[in-house]
């Protein structure tokens, strides 16, 4: 039986790991192109001011504000704008994978988990699906922020 | 013939071993420090903020691939369990319905015990090679597509596919899809890592023993 020598094996299996590695590494850019590619894009500023409205419904205490020059197009934004003019303060989360994106967790003091109820948001009574800062607003629309429980 | 031939304590101790079945120290050992790159891993990577980068799929791949047995099961609920306390119990409780998010877990820990069970389909091609690390990598791929899709299926079925969301199938799909891509890059960096590491560990000469097909003839 004929044996290859032991540098002609060794230089195979450098060989073998390299053109792994290279394979390895051109997937993982490739995946995280696609990934980036994939991602909810941030929504960009309006082009003319909108006219919205804000409502923050909490324990006995409901939170009004309306602008009619808003720039603020996120349901995210319009809340931070609302809090700026009504002097109330809201906390959150940064999440950065998949995308940037917010987890908001208390409004006005109260943060969420209190009793199993959480921050959650409504655009013109439809239920929030994305994150705040990717729900996009048009004129006109109207954002109610609850502080309830995930339930029908 | 078989049973027969298990009755003498060598010949058990070969079945269980052929089976996967024996706790063994080493196996043990090695269970447990996947349990802890599994735990560890997820812990670090949600207080970080990076949803989908975790360490439960190579734990769970390695434990079928390289342990198999009992281990399949054992390794990504032990993961999951513990994990799971901290938190829904400490970070978010509540966010969900409980009974919601017991269903929903039926379809995770499932999940992960579906990878485990591929893993352990390729237990006859990992054999303790640095090549082995291609093939872990390779099936890590779709093992991981297969998980989001199950667990996307279980959250719509269980939570989205309800009110207040009350989102489609294909809608809860169609969001899968970045977080998914994310996953299975979590799962080509962390499978090539972990299995070249305990591939060359298990590749020692006090390594255990290769899997061995299971066969009525054997003494």
């Amino acid at each position: 039986m004929k044996l290859r020598p032991a540098w002609n094996v060794t230089r195979h299996s450098v060989l073998m790991s390299l053109g792994f590695a290279a394979c390895l590494m051109v997937s993982i850019v490739g995946v995280w192109v696609l990934a980036n590619a994939t991602m909810p894009q941030q929504v960009p500023s309006p082009a003319a001011p909108l006219h919205l409205a804000l409502r923050v419904v909490e324990d006995g205490k409901v939170i009004e504000y309306s602008s009619n020059q808003s720039r603020n197009n996120t349901a995210f934004s319009l809340l931070l704008e609302a809090a700026r003019d009504r002097h109330f303060e809201v906390a959150w989360e940064n999440w950065t994978v998949p995308s940037e994106s917010v987890l908001v967790t208390s409004i006005d003091g109260l943060e969420g988990g209190d009793g199993g109820r959480w921050w959650q948001y409504w655009v013109n009574d439809a239920y929030g699906t994305v994150g705040a800062d990717h729900a996009q607003l048009h004129d006109g629309d109207v954002v109610e922020w609850r502080f309830t429980t995930y339930s029908p | 013939m078989a049973f027969h031939n298990i009755l003498t304590l060598s010949s058990l101790r070969r079945h269980l071993d052929a089976n996967g079945l024996r706790f063994s120290g080493r196996k043990l050992r090695l269970a447990l420090v996947l349990i802890a790159i599994g735990v560890v891993g997820r812990i670090v990577f949600l207080s970080l903020r990076l949803a989908n980068i975790e360490t439960v799929m190579v734990a769970s791949l390695l434990a079928g691939s390289l342990l198999g047995g009992l281990y399949v099961v054992i390794v990504p609920v032990s993961i999951l369990l513990s994990t799971d306390v901290i938190i829904y119990l400490a970070k978010y409780p509540g966010f969900y319905p409980l009974q919601d998010v017991a269903l929903l877990a039926m379809f995770v820990y499932s999940g992960f015990v579906l990878v485990s069970l591929v893993g352990m389909a390729s237990r006859r091609h990992v054999v303790f090679k640095l090549k082995s690390v291609a093939i872990l990598t390779a099936i890590s791929i779709p093992a991981t597509i297969l998980y989001d899709v199950w667990t996307a299926t279980g959250m719509w079925w269980t939570i989205l596919g309800r009110p207040p969301s009350s989102l489609s199938l294909l809608q809860v799909y169609s969001a899968q899809v970045p977080f998914t891509f994310f996953h299975v890059l979590s799962s080509l960096i962390f499978v090539p890592l972990f299995g070249t590491i305990f591939i060359y560990y298990l590749g020692q000469p006090s390594a255990l023993p290769s899997p061995t097909p299971a066969s009525a003839d054997e003494p």
